[in-house]
């Protein structure tokens, strides 16, 4: 067992856990934070992304050990309240979303896409950055609108 | 018509340009063109239609939605039907307890077999809430009209809400015994006879004949799926069968190890899921010809997609071939970057030839 304290959505959470806990489990099973999805467990689908210290990765390849003393930031602590993050608003607008199951990572990734490139996004990067994102329903178009939508509007609030 | 549409959205007429253009970047262009039919929705549905006292309606839906927008398509033609609120809609489905039967959704059929099982379902409502209308607005064996979610005695104003018609099923007493208790009605459809999908999708890749990779360069689609009941939906279901056709023809395959019968593909690592930069963005338009064998026009949307990509592809990666002496009938799916340059390099002493 090790002992692990992280700080999730701003809150500290303590937690006694098996050595070989991911930190998608931990946030799931441990913090009821279900939100973060597991699609394939090998780091490929990307449904698990997540924040850690400010960087996307992929919780399903990560160990909750890892992770303690770092700050971590799920889908669910993205918005205020009831009122949508306006990447989550772009989705809900362009139709970025059929079964939603990639929805959490994708918009994570997105998330850290924007502040990467500072809002500056065209289709093609977008598309080479959802590399590590798979989507089997919208064929991506719509994600990757929103995500262009998003990142004008962050673009727009700068200057 | 629809061929029409797809040429003209594709600027077919400027491909030579463009392959002049990719043969001057050592690439060999090639365009496809896929005129598809299909036969969408089997079986038969069932939908119901439950009013509570409140007045808020609740959709009992025997398909099943999983990204398909079901409750936001049904609930649009609630609100068509019957004038009710868009937020006074509750959707249920796929829970055993609370669903009699359904037959889920697959073989495009919700929208058309679902939504025609719907519509049974709300012109039972009417007719009941046209009698009850009547005693309630004492029509006295005169006419009780139904438009936009009101009942009206015919040539006269005394009209009701179909919401306070529906609420009125649940009084307490004062209410005649044969209207019974409650607002409810189910209605079912069967695809007998059924309805024809078509369209017709276009597709260009560039092929570098040095490695044998594709990028697909343009992919515009052309659709008859008769009425449009949600626009977005709907462009939305057929990006999502572009992508799986495109999968399909391009790298999805299911790999053996010859010798053990081992699974080679069985994880996203070794399985080629089309990522975002494998997909084009898809130029799409509807070519609305309303069905006639249902009563809302309905033809499916789900499948056109995954049958119109493929063939495009592959019709566009034959035309980019055509001339290097590869037999394009032996090419298969997927056409991996591999396959192409093997067929390229076995096709080469024949060409020099």
């Amino acid at each position: 067992m090790t002992s692990v304290q992280l700080t999730v959505n701003g809150k500290l959470s303590t937690a006694e856990v098996d050595d070989q806990t991911l930190l998608v489990e931990f946030l799931r099973d441990k913090l009821r934070l279900t939100g973060t999805h597991v699609g394939c467990d090998t780091s490929q689908c990307g449904a698990c992304v997540v924040h850690v210290d400010g960087l996307a990765v992929k919780s399903c390849t990560m160990l909750a050990a890892q992770a303690s003393g770092a700050s971590v930031l799920t889908i669910e602590g993205i918005s205020g309240g009831d009122e949508l993050h306006p990447l989550q608003a772009a989705f809900r607008k362009h139709h970025g979303l059929q079964c939603g199951y990639c929805t959490p990572g994708m918009i994570m990734c997105a998330l850290d896409m924007i502040r990467r490139h500072d809002g500056k996004l065209d289709a093609t990067t977008v598309r080479e950055e959802l590399e590590g994102n798979i989507c089997r329903c919208t064929g991506y178009q719509n994600i990757v609108a929103a995500i262009l939508d998003a990142a004008a509007a962050t673009r727009a609030l700068q200057v | 018509m629809a061929l029409d549409k797809c040429l003209a959205l594709s600027d077919w007429a400027g491909f030579e340009a463009r392959r002049a253009a990719s043969e001057r970047a050592g690439l060999r262009r090639g365009r496809g063109i896929a005129c598809f039919i299909e036969q969408g929705g089997i079986f038969n549905e069932r939908m119901e239609l439950r009013f509570d006292p409140s007045g808020m309606v609740t959709i009992v839906a025997g398909t099943h939605s999983h990204g398909q927008g079901h409750a936001t398509t049904y609930s649009q033609m609630v609100t068509e039907w019957l004038g009710v609120p868009f937020e006074a809609i509750r959707f249920i489905q796929g829970d055993t307890e609370k669903v009699p039967f359904g037959r889920g959704t697959y073989a495009a059929r919700s929208s058309m077999l679902g939504g025609a099982a719907l519509k049974n379902a709300a012109d039972i409502v009417i007719e009941k809430g046209k009698a009850m209308a009547g005693f309630l607005l004492e029509a006295k064996g005169a006419g009780v009209e139904f438009a936009e979610g009101i009942f009206r005695v015919a040539n006269t104003n005394r009209t009701m809400p179909l919401v306070d018609v529906a609420k009125a099923f649940y009084r307490k007493g004062g209410i005649p015994k044969e209207f019974g208790l409650g607002l409810e009605a189910t209605g079912s459809y069967a695809a007998d006879p059924p309805n024809f999908p078509n369209g017709c999708h276009s597709c260009e890749v560039e092929i570098d004949p040095q490695t044998g990779s594709i990028v697909v360069d343009r992919y515009t689609s052309v659709d008859d799926c008769g009425r449009v009941v949600n626009p977005m939906i709907c462009r939305g279901q057929i990006h999502g069968g572009v992508a799986q056709g495109l999968g399909q023809a391009q790298r999805e395959g299911m790999v053996y190890d010859r010798e053990s019968g081992q699974l080679l593909s069985g994880s996203f690592m070794d399985y080629a899921m089309p990522r975002a930069s494998d997909i084009p963005e898809i130029h799409g338009e509807f070519h609305e010809v309303p069905c006639k064998t249902n009563p809302l026009g309905i033809k499916g949307i789900g499948e056109a997609g995954t049958i119109a990509a493929p063939v495009a592809f592959m019709n566009a990666v034959a035309d980019a071939l055509d001339g290097l002496g590869v037999d394009s009938d032996a090419l298969q799916m997927p056409a991996t970057p591999e396959h192409i340059w093997a067929a390229i390099a076995a096709a080469r002493p024949h060409a020099a030839a």
